[in-house]
């Protein structure tokens, strides 16, 4: 009588074999932590709603390619990660003011007059790192994956999640100290990431 | 304060944050673990910086969970099946769709429920961390009714074209800058069963390298005979392609093959100042599924 529900593999199965309903089935199961992934990396909801379009129509395209050595949530986060790189890239040459200065200074001067903290400032901030941070950030921090997934997921060591993390933080924190009551002055610009110390 | 980068540091040099970071992950040797534990013992300030560190943490696992919006859902769905529609082979652009789902004000297309969901997505857009986009325009600017009216009695003409990615562009700006009128007309209540006029439009003045064949059509493809013949078939189609977006009156619809396979062409004004949006649509296109064959932006002047 009842049969248990079909597993994501199944379904990518059943889409890659011409099951024109699998992969929205697949799609409807995971939309919205991708899409808080993809949201929270971009913090702009255009900006993740193109990533995420990008994302899960090359995921359908690929799925022929899709490996099996890795959980398909894995593999899916993967593909929706990656584009949020490339969103996050097009968005940085494009030749415009950074939206997040304007946005942190909005924010900071709504929230530090009330004396909060608050998940605006949070964001803004997220939104000031470089993409591989702000990627990291979210996997671990904001959706709370294990590093080992997240390492997964990247296709990178878990010390280079790691580093990346703590990097991200320490510009979080700085820019929550310098936004603190007692602390008016806006830091100093976004220096370019030292790649170089990377653990791998 | 900012802290300063660490360089040379001692055990009396404050660590900074990205070095406390570090220390929290495990990421530091042994020597160096123990030299800024031992300046953390000493140190109010640092102690602060990394109850500051530890701060940034709670408050990223603390953000708020944030559901995917409606519109956006409908977008993905759409984009969707549009990959899975048979015979699709074009992929909509993804500047394209954005504009029409997510930009502009929903109308007609999704009725009430949509305009419902644009509210969302104006919240959501313009309540964010001071997101570039401001929840901007009337949210239930198109009446039912003047959506409605955008699209009554369409016009329409039966050029017998074969669209081609390469002759887009000598053939879209004509159908609509010929002057109004020379075209057939199948809207309205009782739209012509045939098309007298079909080889009269302003097509043929741009479309001048369509194939001879074209001269001689009497009517659209077998296949695209019901939204030929029926007006309201063919503005449900029309519906479909503006789905979540604003209800405008296609400059141009076309009956013609597209690739050799039987379209309809359906010229809306482009997202950019000088295009021009050429849709293209197969038999089965409605309302919710608009049978996408392939999608180009056109100059709109050739």
């Amino acid at each position: 009588m009842t049969e248990s529900p079909p597993t994501d593999r199944d379904l990518l199965t059943r889409h890659t074999g011409g099951d024109r309903d699998a992969f929205a089935e697949l799609v409807q199961r995971h939309r919205d932590r991708l899409w808080r992934v993809a949201l929270r990396s971009l913090g702009d909801p255009e900006d993740a709603a193109d990533a995420l379009q990008d994302a899960l129509l090359s995921a359908y395209r690929g799925a022929a390619g899709y490996r099996g050595d890795a959980q398909v949530t894995t593999w899916l986060h993967r593909i929706v990660v990656n584009a949020c790189l490339d969103v996050a890239r097009r968005r940085a040459a494009r030749p415009t003011t950074p939206l997040s200065e304007t946005a942190m200074e909005q924010t900071s001067a709504v929230d530090v007059l009330a004396g909060r903290e608050t998940s605006a400032m949070i964001l803004a901030a997220l939104r000031e790192l470089p993409p591989e941070q702000a990627a990291a950030i979210v996997l671990v921090d904001v959706e709370g994956y294990p590093v080992a997934d997240v390492a997964a997921i990247l296709e990178v060591p878990t010390g280079t999640v790691k580093s990346r993390c703590a990097r991200g933080r320490a510009r979080l924190a700085e820019r929550l100290h310098d936004l603190a009551p007692g602390n008016p002055l806006p830091g100093p610009p976004v220096q370019p990431q030292r790649e170089d110390r990377e653990t791998t | 304060m900012t802290s300063e980068p660490p360089t040379g540091w001692g055990a009396s040099a404050h660590p900074g944050f990205e070095r406390l970071a570090e220390l929290d992950e495990g990421l530091l040797d042994p020597d160096e673990t123990t030299q800024t534990q031992a300046h953390l013992a000493g140190c109010a300030q640092c102690r602060d910086q990394q109850a500051q560190l530890q701060r940034a943490t709670t408050l990223l696992a603390q953000l708020p969970p944030e559901p995917m919006p409606a519109a956006v859902a409908a977008r993905l769905d759409a984009a969707l099946s549009a990959a899975a529609a048979p015979g699709s082979t074009t992929i909509v652009p993804l500047d394209a769709r954005r504009s029409r789902w997510l930009s502009k004000p929903m109308a007609a297309g999704l009725g009430v429920a949509a305009a419902a969901v644009a509210v969302v997505v104006a919240l959501t857009v313009g309540g964010g961390s001071g997101s570039k986009h401001p929840a901007t325009g009337p949210v239930a600017g198109a009446s039912a009714s003047q959506a409605e009216s955008a699209l009554q009695n369409l016009t329409t003409s039966v050029s017998g074209t074969n669209y081609t990615n390469g002759n887009l562009a000598a053939t879209v700006p004509g159908l609509v800058e010929g002057p109004v009128g020379t075209s057939g007309a199948a809207g309205g209540a009782a739209p012509a069963p045939t098309a007298p006029k079909a080889n009269s439009g302003p097509h043929n003045k741009a479309g001048a390298n369509a194939p001879m064949s074209s001269a001689i059509a009497v009517g659209p493809p077998a296949a695209l005979r019901p939204l030929y013949s029926s007006p309201s078939a063919l503005r449900d189609c029309v519906r479909g392609v503006e789905a979540g977006g604003a209800t405008q009156r296609p400059l141009a619809i076309d009956f013609a093959t597209y690739l050799g396979k039987p379209a309809v062409l359906i010229v809306l004004p482009g997202l950019s100042a000088g295009n021009l949006d050429a849709w293209f649509v197969g038999p089965a296109c409605n309302a919710t599924d608009v049978h996408l064959l392939g999608y180009k932006a056109v100059p709109a002047s050739s």
